[in-house]
């Protein structure tokens, strides 16, 4: 089994998501490849992160913008048809066309384009949680030897037996 | 959202959304790499703390 299949069977393990067998190769990749291990502690670390966010209800005028914003889409597709469909010149149909031309292709290359709305909902999200918890904004601190939280998968790397806990997923 | 928040199980989220186990299985995966990343860089760049992940 290499990395990169494992990577996506990492995050199904770390939801307790995986069959006995399927869990059982991933302790065994765990076992005996550092580098994965290693992504094993980050991934951990993240969704530990991830779960002690707090929950904040969105602002009432999200929703109110999502749906003028639907409303205005529906709008724009009416006058559209009406353009390309109704009594209107050729010349302003062809006009439509191509803003739908350019609008599909817009569309289809949306993966290629920063997104500039998730990270400012990120950004927002990690400082209200800075807000509301100031100075544990991260409760995974760094020491000199690099992560103090310790993870919950005994290392088979680590040196020390005492450092070792035990895994949530299994009944060890 | 519906695994994050609502704690949907991936088979439900399958029936849910109507996708294959394997389909939800791959897209929570890379929703977890790129939230993991996002976290990253913004905690880096704002807190200096570039050993976290």
């Amino acid at each position: 089994m290499d990395c990169p299949s494992c990577s996506e069977g990492l995050t199904a393990y770390l939801d307790g998501e995986l069959e006995p067998g399927d869990r059982e190769l991933i302790q065994q990749h765990l076992d005996a490849c550092p580098q994965y291990h290693e992504e094993y502690i980050s991934s951990l670390h993240a969704s530990r992160l991830v779960d002690g966010l707090p929950q904040i209800d969105p602002d009432p005028d999200l929703w109110q913008g999502i749906s003028s914003a639907i409303e205005r889409s529906d709008w724009s597709l009416q006058h559209l048809h009406s353009l390309l469909f109704g009594r209107g010149s050729p010349g302003m149909a062809a006009a439509g066309l191509g803003a739908l031309l350019l609008g599909l292709s817009f569309f289809l290359h949306a993966d290629e384009r920063p997104n500039v709305e998730a990270e400012q909902l990120l950004n927002s999200f990690l400082q209200e949680r800075h807000r509301l918890d100031r100075g544990r904004t991260v409760s995974f601190r760094e020491g000199p030897e690099g992560l103090i939280d310790p993870p919950l998968y005994p290392n088979p790397f680590a040196e020390a037996e005492g450092d070792r806990k035990r895994n949530p997923f299994t009944s060890e | 959202m519906l695994s994050a928040i609502h704690k949907l199980s991936y088979r439900e989220l399958s029936e849910v959304m109507s996708r294959s186990l394997a389909s939800v299985k791959s897209d929570i995966h890379r929703a977890r790499v790129e939230v993991r990343e996002k976290i990253k860089g913004y905690l880096a760049e704002n807190y200096g703390l570039s050993k976290l992940f």
